[in-house]
Formats: C-alpha cells, sequence, structure tokens
C-alpha cells in the first residue's frame, strides 16, 4: 500500500480537515464572545431572509455551535486515526461539519472567511463521500476527486482571470492589493516594483500551472510544496490564515488524482 | 447560501478596484463635527496569527459587509438589510451615547483616502444609539 492509495489520502485529509475545523470553532466561538454577529447581524434584520431557516437561527443552538465544531472536528481526528476508510464516525463528522458551516453562514448571511469557507466545504463533503459506510471504491475515489477537481479549478480560474490583466504582470496590482487597509500588510513586506513584479509573474505562473501536478507524481509533489508556500506567504502578508488551514486540507488530494492520472 | 458554498466562485483578488472604506464622524451641525475617520481598523498580527487569528477573521467578515453594501450602492440598488448590517457596524465603532450626534458614510478610495475618495452612500445625522438608519444616495 503506497501513499497514494486511497485510505491513506482520506485519512490525511480528515487529520487536516480537523485541524482546519478546530481553529474554525475556537474563531468563531471567539466571535460570539465579542458579541460581534449578535450586535450587527441582528435577528431583527436578518428575520425576513433566514424564512423558513427561522427556526434553526435559535441563540441557544447558535451559542453551542462552537462546541458542536469542537465535538466533531475531535471525532473526524479520531476517524483518521481509524484502520477502516469507510466507517460511521468519520462520516457523519464530516456530514456535522458541513452542517455547522452553513448554519454559521446563514446566520450571518454570508461566508465568515470568504473563499476559505467554500473550500473546507468542498473537502468536507468530499471526505463525507468518501468515508460513507457502504460507500464503494468507485464513489469513495469520486469524492476525493471532486475536491481535487475543485482545488484545480480554484487555482485556474484564478490565475485564467490575471493572466488576461496587464496590471499583474507588471505588479501593480499585486502593491494595490497589499495597499488596502483592510488586510493590515506588515510593514517589513518588501513594496519595490521589481519585487512587486517578479512576485505578480509568479503567482500567475503559478496559478496556470496547477494542471502540471496531474502529470506525474513527482510533479504533483513539487507543485503541492509550491502551492503550500503560497499559502503560507498569504497567511503570514494578508492575515489570510483560513486560506492556509482550508487549501492545506485539500492538497493530498492532488496526490491521489495524480496516481489515478499520472 | 448553500449553492454558494457548494459552488464557490473561486474569484481572489481578480481586479484592482477602488477600496470601500466605511467612516463615521461624531457632532451635528450646530456643535460642530468632528472629521470623517474610518471605522475598521486591521488588527496588529504576529507569527500566532498565521494559524489562529480571530480578531483578523471578525475584522475581515465586517469589511465584507461593507464591501458587499460598496456593491449595491454602486449598482444603485440598496438592500435594507445589509445597510443596517454596515449601519451597526457603524454603531459599533462610534459607540455612541444617548444623545450624542453621529453620521456614517461610505466611500470609494484609491491607494491613499486621504487624497481621492468617492462617498457611495451617506446616512443622515444618527442620534444615540439603533438610531433610525435613514440615508441617502450621493
Amino acid at each position: 500500500m503506497t501513499v497514494y492509495a486511497l485510505p491513506e489520502i482520506v485519512r490525511l485529509m480528515q487529520l487536516l480537515a480537523a485541524l482546519a475545523c478546530l481553529v474554525t470553532a475556537f474563531e468563531l466561538r471567539s466571535l460570539l464572545r465579542s458579541r460581534i454577529i449578535e450586535s450587527v447581524w441582528t435577528e431583527g434584520a436578518l428575520e425576513p431572509w433566514w424564512g423558513w431557516r427561522r427556526t434553526l437561527m435559535t441563540p441557544v443552538l447558535i451559542r453551542w455551535l462552537p462546541a458542536l465544531q469542537l465535538t466533531f472536528a475531535a471525532m473526524l481526528l479520531g476517524a483518521a486515526t481509524l484502520p477502516a476508510r469507510a466507517n460511521v464516525i468519520g462520516a457523519c463528522a464530516s456530514l456535522g461539519l458541513l452542517g455547522i458551516l452553513w448554519l454559521t453562514a446563514v446566520r450571518v448571511r454570508g461566508t465568515v472567511n470568504g473563499g476559505s469557507d467554500g473550500m473546507l466545504f468542498t473537502v468536507l463533503l468530499g471526505l463525507t463521500i468518501a468515508s460513507w459506510p457502504g460507500a464503494s471504491p468507485r464513489v469513495a475515489a469520486g469524492g476525493v476527486l471532486y475536491v481535487a477537481a475543485q482545488l484545480l479549478l480554484s487555482y485556474l480560474r484564478a490565475g485564467a482571470v490575471k493572466f488576461r490583466q496587464g496590471e499583474w504582470w507588471n505588479g501593480v496590482a499585486l502593491g494595490a492589493f497589499i495597499a488596502i487597509p483592510a488586510y493590515g500588510v506588515p510593514a517589513w513586506v518588501p513594496r519595490s516594483s521589481a519585487v512587486l513584479r517578479v512576485a505578480g509573474c509568479s503567482i500567475v505562473l503559478f496559478e496556470l500551472a496547477a494542471p502540471v501536478a496531474l502529470l506525474n507524481e513527482r510533479s504533483c509533489l513539487i507543485y503541492i510544496a509550491v502551492a503550500w508556500c503560497f499559502h503560507l506567504a498569504t497567511a503570514v502578508v494578508f492575515g489570510l490564515n483560513r486560506f492556509l488551514l482550508a487549501w492545506t486540507a485539500a492538497l493530498p488530494s492532488l496526490l491521489f488524482a495524480a496516481h489515478r492520472l499520472g | 447560501m448553500l449553492l454558494r458554498l457548494l459552488f464557490p466562485s473561486w474569484a481572489f483578488f481578480d481586479r484592482v478596484t477602488d477600496i470601500p472604506t466605511l467612516e463615521i464622524r461624531r457632532g451635528s451641525t450646530e456643535d460642530g463635527r468632528a472629521p470623517w475617520t474610518s471605522a475598521l481598523s486591521a488588527p496588529a498580527r504576529s507569527l500566532r496569527h498565521v494559524v489562529y487569528n480571530p480578531e483578523g477573521t471578525a475584522h475581515l467578515l465586517l469589511q465584507s459587509a461593507v464591501d458587499r453594501f460598496a456593491v449595491d450602492a454602486e449598482q444603485g440598488r440598496i438592500d435594507p438589510v445589509t445597510r443596517d448590517i454596515v449601519a451597526a457596524i457603524a454603531e459599533r465603532a462610534v459607540a455612541p451615547g444617548p444623545s450624542s450626534r453621529w453620521q456614517w458614510r461610505v466611500v470609494a478610495a484609491g491607494d491613499d483616502v486621504d487624497t481621492w475618495h468617492r462617498v457611495l452612500y451617506e446616512s443622515v445625522e444618527q442620534v444615540g444609539a439603533s438610531a433610525s438608519r435613514q440615508g441617502a444616495a450621493s
């Protein structure tokens, strides 16, 4: 059995997704304790939009969401240590975490952290399918390949849009994003036009090169390493920690796809 | 909401646009007004925030509501729910007393908000907390 085999990939993704969900749960707990959600996304304002989902938005349930998320994340961690790919604990944990992500998004009328919530949802959906008791190996592989397809799409779509814009090739776009006050980019981040030009071109090329990961296992490992460094840099520079965690959980799916297709 | 989670747009850092900024000011026309100041400021970060960043996540959540409101305002179709959310964010920043007067607005700014900006929406004068959130697009 290799590290590229389906059960090993599923277990690795379960472990990484569980860690991402643990962090997400603690951040949600902090958000609820600061009463930001309660005071900004007030029940009075959102009630008409919630519609039939109003019955789910009880203060008690919302208050317990972080604890539930922590419990499911711990279950997912436990499932990652089990020998069987398909097991009730793993399937229930990822399904429960999917539900909590959805409930949280409904509570704040949108995702808490943009695309990172979307990627974490994608990973959990793929894991639910892959670890569902009774799911055939073909169906389980489909769950992991779905995550790999979304991951590739995320890079390719982002790269294709940037490719058409001269501002990304000359570094102007990256400089403009670094200057956005909302990201609070640290002062030590270099802002010279030469550095921005090289970094801008590198980002476009890296994102467009995503299909290279499918050529063979070696190219896949190299691409994953570069991708992880890219997400780490994004977390350090822009403070997007949850993107690092969600994409880290999704990256092993590329290994499985490369092993299957390469 | 489920569809948005199932089919994310994967649109990241696509296009350089004017930056929507939520601004507040205290005071009234009679008593004099303080200058406009930004209602949201990014929290400081350290190495631990690379993994766990609750303050940053909260800040980006609030900013995303402002961004959404700015898109609506640009298109001339303001959603009252989004407006109330942004007004509540402004109110949190002002923390007004019972009779204090204040105002909020959303501007689209270039790299330097002090040198160039466009007012997308400006509220009428508010009194105290949870005041009437009426306003007029500029």
